[in-house]
């Protein structure tokens, strides 16, 4: 038999198994404190970037977030294009925001307003489709860069293509970089 | 032959069963202090870059400290191995004298240079350097003030190498006055380490500055032609026939596949020579060296043959030397001749377990699917914990990382305990 062989049937010290107990129990700690030290950067981008807790939002009532009192009041079907396939609907979603913390342009970074339907499914606004505007809404993004100080009222529109199978149930949300993972879900106007 | 092959591995797999829980934690502990260190270094550097730099040389110490732990747990079940240090360090039991600590400080010594030569060979260092760089322009405001590597070009570097310098003299000097510290020993060390990672990475940037000189010159342009014309007369043959190939169907040239190859097989026997050389700290016997051929042992005659005082007067400045790389001719040599199928054995083993973890991470993205990018960086994460990473280094998978490790001592062990090996020392022994 050859020394190598021989090497690992030697009986464990005391020592060695005391360290193997240790070791193992040590364990339940170090993997966790790795796998958090590995990841910490890119957990905390990806809870900075993506919607995770809904907060949900009577209708006709306000929600505080990003500094500012959100309130959505209008969503509807914009029909009689003819210019738009008949399996899509354009929505047009409506918010009055009264202004509070006036540095938009940082508590409303990577603003997004989305439609959300029963199914989890998510919608961005599009610029495929754009309809005259005849008061002074702006965007989002536009908003942020309004210069509105703090009680203004600002009316903020968005415009989004979603299929005919999705209208009955799409909600509107409302996510800011200051506030996320958590975002708005509002209820759909009940009239 | 079938034996020769079967008994590495059996013993690899012996040793992981025996020591996993070990080996785990101290990866798991190196990926915590290496990531903590990388944190706070590129913090440090917001406030001053060169002390940033200075805390950077402990990312790569704590991988080298990593793996000198792992093969040191080992020790007790390596018996052939252990049996060699003791002829050599002239005791029976087989352990030293010195504690633990001190003995892993003094393996870490011997391992330095050339762990850090290893680690900027293949790129390991240049791998550091930008994730630091990296991680400080993202703390700095729109990467203002977040050049944090521009001390490198700096005056500023030859005053950090002198406070290094400073320190470790004092040190040196505290570890004479009161004795065998380990703690003074680590101060060393981390001075050692903090020049010779500098000192590397200055060197590889002077490096290119060179080379980038030498080839604008007309010399260069033809030193390059001749040696493209050398290296690749097939593909240069090729190139010239009438039937037009697209660039990237052309065979490699047999001269490049070679040097792949080459490449490929070195990085294994590289890393058994780190190995040898981290268990063969005090195998310091110059006897076994010299018999490598009888030129050298004629040559090692010849040197006992000079006056004493004139010998002592070399000793002087090269015994420091002599003691801590004695070891390394050792591993070389050891290497070089273990048994032709035993270094087979280790190429083979050694690239398996890298292809197995590389086809391990790449299944496991398969088996999870598609998502978005941010929820795919932080799986990543998880998935290189376990396998490492395909693209960089693989140290960190916890999983692969402990059975290369094993596999090394495994095939050293083989080495050690090889027949040829052991009727050599038996003649070797006076009687």
């Amino acid at each position: 038999m050859s020394i190598a062989t021989q090497g690992t049937r030697n009986e464990r010290t005391v020592t060695e198994q005391r360290w193997w107990l240790r070791s193992l129990l040590a364990l339940i700690v170090l993997i966790p404190a790795a796998l958090a030290v590995m990841s910490y950067d890119s957990v905390k981008t990806l809870l900075g970037n993506q919607d995770f807790f809904a907060q949900d939002v009577a209708w006709k009532s306000k929600a505080r977030f990003g500094g500012s009192e959100w309130q959505l009041t209008d969503l509807r079907a914009a029909l009689g294009r003819s210019d738009i396939p008949p399996d899509l609907v354009p929505i047009l979603v409506d918010f009055t925001v009264t202004v509070g913390e006036p540095d938009l342009q940082k508590l409303w970074l990577g603003c997004r307003i989305m439609l959300i339907d029963a199914a989890d499914r998510h919608w961005l606004p599009t610029g495929a489709v754009s309809f005259r505007q005849a008061d002074d809404a702006k965007t989002c993004v536009s908003a942020m860069f309004s210069g509105a100080k703090s009680g203004d009222t600002l009316k903020v529109r968005e415009t989004f293509l979603v299929p005919k199978d999705a209208t009955a149930t799409i909600r509107p949300a409302v996510s800011v970089g200051s506030e996320r993972p958590s975002f708005l879900l509002f209820q759909r106007p009940q009239d | 032959m079938l034996a020769d092959i079967v008994r590495p591995v059996g013993l690899t797999l012996r040793l992981f069963c025996r020591f996993w829980p070990q080996l785990i934690a101290l990866v798991l502990l190196g990926i915590v202090a290496g990531g903590l260190f990388m944190r706070l270094a590129t913090h440090v550097a917001m406030v001053n870059h060169m002390a940033g730099l200075a805390l950077l040389t402990l990312v790569a110490l704590t991988q080298l400290v990593v793996t000198v732990a792992m093969f040191q747990i080992l020790r007790p079940a390596l018996p052939a191995i252990r049996a060699a240090q003791a002829a050599a360090a002239g005791t029976t039991n087989g352990e030293g004298e010195t504690s633990g600590t001190a003995r892993l400080t003094n393996m870490v010594t011997i391992a330095l240079l050339p762990f850090f030569a290893y680690y900027a060979a293949w790129g390991f260092l240049g791998d550091t350097v930008r994730q630091y760089s990296r991680a400080a322009l993202d703390l700095a405001p729109f990467g203002e003030s977040g050049n944090v590597l521009d001390v490198l070009d700096s005056r500023w570097l030859l005053f950090s190498v002198a406070i290094s310098w400073l320190i470790r003299r004092v040190a040196k000097e505290m570890q004479k006055r009161g004795g065998a510290s380990s703690a003074w020993q680590i101060i060393v060390v981390i001075c050692e380490t903090n020049w010779i990672f500098i000192g590397l990475y200055v060197i590889s940037r002077w490096k290119d500055s060179a080379m980038s000189w030498v080839m604008s010159r007309n010399i260069g342009s033809f030193f390059q032609a001749a040696g493209d014309g050398m290296a690749a007369p097939i593909g240069k043959a090729m190139a010239a026939a009438p039937i037009v190939t697209p660039v990237e169907m052309m065979p490699l040239g047999i001269s490049t596949t070679l040097i792949n190859l080459f490449f490929y097989m070195l990085m294994p026997v590289i890393w058994l020579v780190m190995t040898a050389l981290i268990y063969g700290y005090n195998v310091r016997d110059d006897q076994e060296l010299m018999r490598i051929h009888q030129r050298v042992e004629r040559f090692g005659e010849r040197y006992k043959t000079i006056p004493k005082f004139l010998r002592d007067f070399v000793e002087h400045f090269i015994s420091g030397y002599r003691s801590r790389y004695l070891p390394i001719a050792n591993g070389v040599r050891l290497t070089l001749s273990s048994s032709v199928l035993l270094v087979v054995v280790l190429i083979v083993g050694y690239r398996l377990i890298d292809w197995a973890a590389a086809w391990a991470w790449l299944g496991a993205t398969r088996l999870i699917g598609p998502h978005d990018l941010d929820t795919w960086q932080v799986i990543a994460h998880g998935v290189t914990f376990l396998f490492g990473s395909p693209f960089q280094d693989s140290s960190t998978g916890i999983l692969v990382e402990p059975l290369r490790i094993c596999f090394l001592a495994a095939i050293l062990e083989c080495a050690f305990a090889l027949p040829k090996r052991a009727s050599a020392q038996a003649v070797g022994k006076p009687a």
